[in-house]
């Protein structure tokens, strides 16, 4: 089961769910179109065009340029990319707790540390400088209103 | 070991600093002693942000404090309502509704009842009116609803979008006077005000201060000014109720409202302002020359308002049948 | 001749040393906002305005446009140095620019996109002063069945936009019309939301960019070890070479052309003619394979077109007082909060905006390239930044532009969760921009088509009844039908060399 049969075979079934909820949306007519027309109009063409993928997949050929194999060049690569992704998450649901300066704060040191690798020294330097940095120039100077934490800050 | 020390003492200082930061907003002993936030249920550049900063700058100076105009919208404008109506009820959160206020609470599942929100004050009435290119066949009302009368389906009403002011307004006329039109709906007033331009529609319903720029360049002719008296701004227009039909069509009033529960002083304070802002020659300067009415009307009559609007679009919403669809 | 009259009338007005300071400084904060991800001109607008009340109309007016020309500037600098576009417009840039940055050809790419930019623009605002009023009745003529067309068209230019496989740039376009479908449509029903309220709307612009185009390259460049470098800091020359210039001269020529009439048409208009630009040029060049790996025309034609397109937005909002984009409706609030009624009449009522205004454009322009090529050496120091430290500042502007477009946390979840698509994306043969272009046209595809059928009651001959909507569509037609003409040569050209 190689990466293209796997995309082409993820995109039909995206197609179909698309084309069966569409079909909950009222057609309508002609006349008057409904909702649900455009999204069944492009369901089936998102499908047709998946099952040729799907089969280019299955005779062996790739189609067009895709990444080199294997999937991860680097050994760490997965973990690395697992780490961002888990900041990422962590940054977005400690904002509306502790607030943006904090957060941003935590967010940058996370990075810093365990994917940029410097020391704590530096890691909890640089996030404070970009904390304050950051609240001065977004919350204070152009007044961006950031999410409004549990104290109601 | 001494590492460990050093870093906990470094995180200890990096917390303090950040909530010293952050702490300004505990101490609230003065009204306004931050920005009060006006939520706005649309896109910055239209009438609510117009109105929102055509009485910022004397509302501030009556009020003693600052204003922070929130552009929320989305969803028709049940997202910023919705907002509002679940706000933290300090009075630092203040939303502008309008009869779509009301409309939503039919046309979607997510509208707010407005039960669910405390008025303030009414700073501004437009009325809606009726417009053609000047090119069009008909000279005034009569003319073109006779025609309409003939020709069931011919004649293609733009309006601003299915269930808002403007389309309710078409079928307002549909309902008293029996025609049957064509209703092409847009995203929003400005592009309908376009096609009817491009003549790709025969006729459209829109905010008066909308369509003026257009009566005065000589492009459009308005055919009847949906308000209970003639408009000031257009003298020589008709309105509904001296061509024999019922004051139906739906403009637009603007009344600032916030979350129930505000307390009474806060309350005072912010209506206060709004009086004193809307009062000043500037603004009413501003909206005379758009064709807006600077009507006030209290949080004493406000309610009873409401409950007024109400009635009416739902009447309305009953005519055209309209349901909400998820 | 009168419009030289005017003109110079016009250049008295903006060349007052308020004018030309508050001008000065609208470019300045536009450029700003614009490198800013997220945060747009049309906010930053609606922000600023109160700070223009106390200043006569034509002031306020002058310094506005100078927010959204230096955002347009701006937004390509980010596309090209961390492929992040700034605007919409901007993420064809990304395509070539930020290829030619990763080679260390950032000075000339930022250098061709300022020059370009400058000299299209200029252009631009000329076409403006001669020919506005004609144009405008022009635009009036297109009606939803000439927009669907031209949408099509939109849609078909995809195939030159990727270089990989067609089948998935057009399976991944479709993938962009179901996001662009998510929200209420036009005749009140909620599609594909789930029950959140924030996705009422559709699916904001801004998240999707910054994921799909900021945080999926981030993610995709932490495979590597972070301290390593992205962009190979030999630079090789700060500003455009030669060769470059003759590369890029008829792009940009194309390109002002080709932005300046689409500009007027309503709808995201400058982000299409970006795109038609780079798909003329890529079909115009000798060596199309040059695309996609750091052709300069890529980066010349598009931002040329987006820059001269923002001198056509203005032509209906100047002549008739109807915007055609979110910003220009800011401005047009603008100016009725100033007590300038916006309109057919702007012209002959209040003649020192329209002229002050077009003659600040000129200079406004020329301030943005003077402005712009010293950064262009800083902002080439800011790649040799070590990643490590880069990329978690990349990713806190993309936080803050997505948060800050819609006030919504909810925005941030679709951020992220489009960075992740769009890192699988990059493992799988997929492109980010298709998507994007797609998801853009959308509503304006679907809302064209149906309001035309309703207009037909139903009839489905109208788009072809209609002369412009009819030519357009027959363009359509005929790219599709080359494409896959010249896909069967390929292949019958490789199955020959096989035997």
């Amino acid at each position: 089961m190689n990466r293209e049969k796997i995309t082409g075979i993820f995109l039909l079934g995206l197609g179909l769910a698309v084309f069966l909820k569409s079909l909950t949306y009222p057609l309508g007519t002609l006349r008057r179109p409904g909702g649900g027309l455009f999204p069944l109009i492009a369901s089936v063409l998102l499908m047709g065009l998946s099952a040729l993928l799907t089969l280019q997949a299955f005779r062996g050929k790739e189609v067009g340029k895709s990444s080199p194999s294997p999937f991860f060049p680097e050994k760490e690569a997965p973990r690395r990319v697992f780490l961002g992704f888990a900041g990422l998450i962590g940054y977005r649901y400690l904002l509306p707790v502790i607030g943006f300066a904090p957060s941003t704060g935590v967010f940058i040191f996370f990075l810093s540390r365990f994917l940029g690798k410097y020391s704590w020294a530096i890691s909890i330097f640089f996030a404070v400088l970009t904390a304050v940095a950051g609240y001065y120039l977004f919350e204070v100077w152009l007044k961006i209103p950031m999410p409004r934490t549990l104290f109601g800050i | 070991m001494k590492n460990r020390k050093q870093r906990v003492m470094m995180v200890a200082v990096w917390v303090t600093l950040s909530l010293l930061l952050t702490a300004n907003g505990f101490a609230q002993e003065k009204f306004p002693s931050r920005p009060v936030q006006f939520i706005i249920p649309w896109a910055a550049g239209g009438g609510g942000t117009v109105n929102a900063q055509a009485l910022q700058s004397h509302f501030e100076k009556a009020i003693g404090g600052s204003i922070q105009i929130v552009n929320k919208p989305g969803g028709g404008g049940t997202i910023a309502w919705n907002y509002v109506a679940n706000a933290v009820p300090d009075g630092y959160t203040v939303g502008v509704t309008n009869q779509s206020f009301i409309l939503t609470q039919y046309t979607t599942r997510t509208g707010v009842s407005f039960k669910k929100v405390d008025p303030i004050i009414m700073v501004i009435d437009m009325p809606a009116a009726l417009a053609v290119k000047t090119d069009a066949p008909w000279k005034n009302f009569k003319e073109y609803i006779s025609y309409a009368k003939a020709n069931p389906g011919k004649v293609q009403m733009g309006n601003s979008g299915l269930g808002a002011n403007y389309h309710v307004s078409a079928l307002g006329i549909e309902m008293v006077t029996g025609v049957k039109l064509t209703h092409v709906p847009f995203k929003g007033a400005g592009p309908s005000i376009t096609a009817l331009m491009g003549g790709h529609v025969d006729s459209l319903v829109a905010e008066l201060p909308t369509l003026l720029p257009y009566v005065e360049g000589k492009k459009f002719r308005l055919l009847v000014v949906g308000s209970p008296e003639r408009n000031p701004a257009v003298p020589d227009v008709s309105i509904m109720k001296e061509e024999g039909y019922e004051q139906i069509l739906i403009g637009a009033w603007y009344v600032w409202s916030v979350p129930k529960g505000v307390p009474k002083e806060r309350f005072q304070k912010l209506h206060d302002a709004f009086k004193v802002a809307m009062e000043t020659p500037e603004y009413r300067e501003l909206y005379r020359k758009l064709g807006g009415v600077a009507r006030y009307m209290g949080p004493q009559e406000l309610p009873a308002f409401y409950e007024q609007e109400d009635r009416k679009l739902k009447r309305l919403i009953d005519y055209s049948g309209f349901k909400p669809i998820e | 001749m009168e419009i030289l009259q005017n003109i110079l009338t016009g250049f008295g007005i903006a060349v007052t040393p308020v004018n030309l300071g508050l001008c000065l400084v609208g470019c300045f904060v536009g450029t700003l906002i614009g490198v800013l991800p997220g945060i747009g001109p049309a906010a930053t607008i609606a922000l600023l305005l109160p700070v223009t009340f106390k200043l006569p109309p034509a002031t306020a007016i002058i310094m506005l446009s100078g927010i959204f020309y230096g955002a347009m500037y701006g937004g390509s600098t980010t596309a090209i140095l961390v492929n992040i576009p700034g605007e919409a417009a901007s993420a064809i840039t990304c395509i070539d620019g930020y290829q030619m940055a990763r080679r260390g050809r950032a000075g000339p790419a930022l250098g061709m996109a300022a020059f370009g930019s400058f000299m299209a623009g200029t252009f631009g605002v000329f076409l403006l002063m001669l020919i506005a009023p004609p144009v405008a009745e022009l635009a009036l003529k297109f009606g939803p069945p000439e927009i669907f067309a031209v949408m099509v068209l939109g849609l078909t230019i995809l195939s030159y936009l990727s270089s990989g496989s067609l089948i998935k740039a057009f399976t991944i376009a479709i993938v962009g019309l179901f996001v662009g479908m998510i929200g209420i449509d036009i005749a009140g029903i909620y599609r594909f939301t789930f029950g959140i309220p924030d996705f009422f709307d559709g699916i904001g612009l801004v998240p999707v960019l910054m994921g799909l185009f900021g945080v999926a390259e981030v993610l995709l460049n932490l495979e590597q070890i972070v301290t390593r470098q992205v962009f190979d800091t030999g630079i090789k020359g700060l500003l455009p070479n030669g060769e470059d210039w003759k590369r890029s001269a008829m792009p940009i020529l194309r390109g002002s052309f080709i932005g300046f009439f689409m500009g007027v048409i309503p709808g995201p208009s400058n982000t299409i003619s970006s795109f038609v630009s780079y798909a003329m040029e890529k079909r115009l060049s000798k060596t199309p394979e040059r695309f996609g790996k750091g052709a300069i025309e890529g980066v010349a034609g598009p931002e040329s077109a987006n820059n001269s397109a923002c001198a056509g937005n203005f032509i209906p909002v100047l002549t008739l007082g109807i915007p055609t984009s979110a910003v220009m409706a800011v401005i047009v609030g603008a100016l009725i909060i100033h007590g300038v009624t916006p309109g057919p009449l702007l012209i002959k009522n209040n003649p020192d905006i329209f002229w002050g205004t077009i003659a600040s454009m000129y200079l406004g322009n020329f301030m943005l390239l003077i402005l712009n090529l010293p950064l262009i050496g800083i902002w080439v120091r800011v790649l040799k930044v070590p990643y490590g430290i880069l990329f978690p500042l990349i990713l806190l502007f993309c936080f803050v532009g997505a948060y800050a477009n819609n006030n919504s946390l909810a925005e941030l979840n679709v951020m992220i969760f489009f960075g992740l698509v769009g890192y699988l994306m990059k493992k799988t043969g997929f492109e980010p921009a298709p998507l994007v272009m797609a998801y853009i046209l959308c509503p304006f595809l679907e809302e064209a088509f149906r309001q035309s059928l309703i207009k037909s009651h139903g009839d489905f001959s109208i788009f072809i009844k209609r002369p412009i909507s009819a030519a357009i569509l027959a363009m359509a037609a005929g790219i599709i039908v080359l494409n896959v003409f010249s896909g069967v040569k390929k292949r019958r050209k490789s199955l020959l060399e096989k035997i």
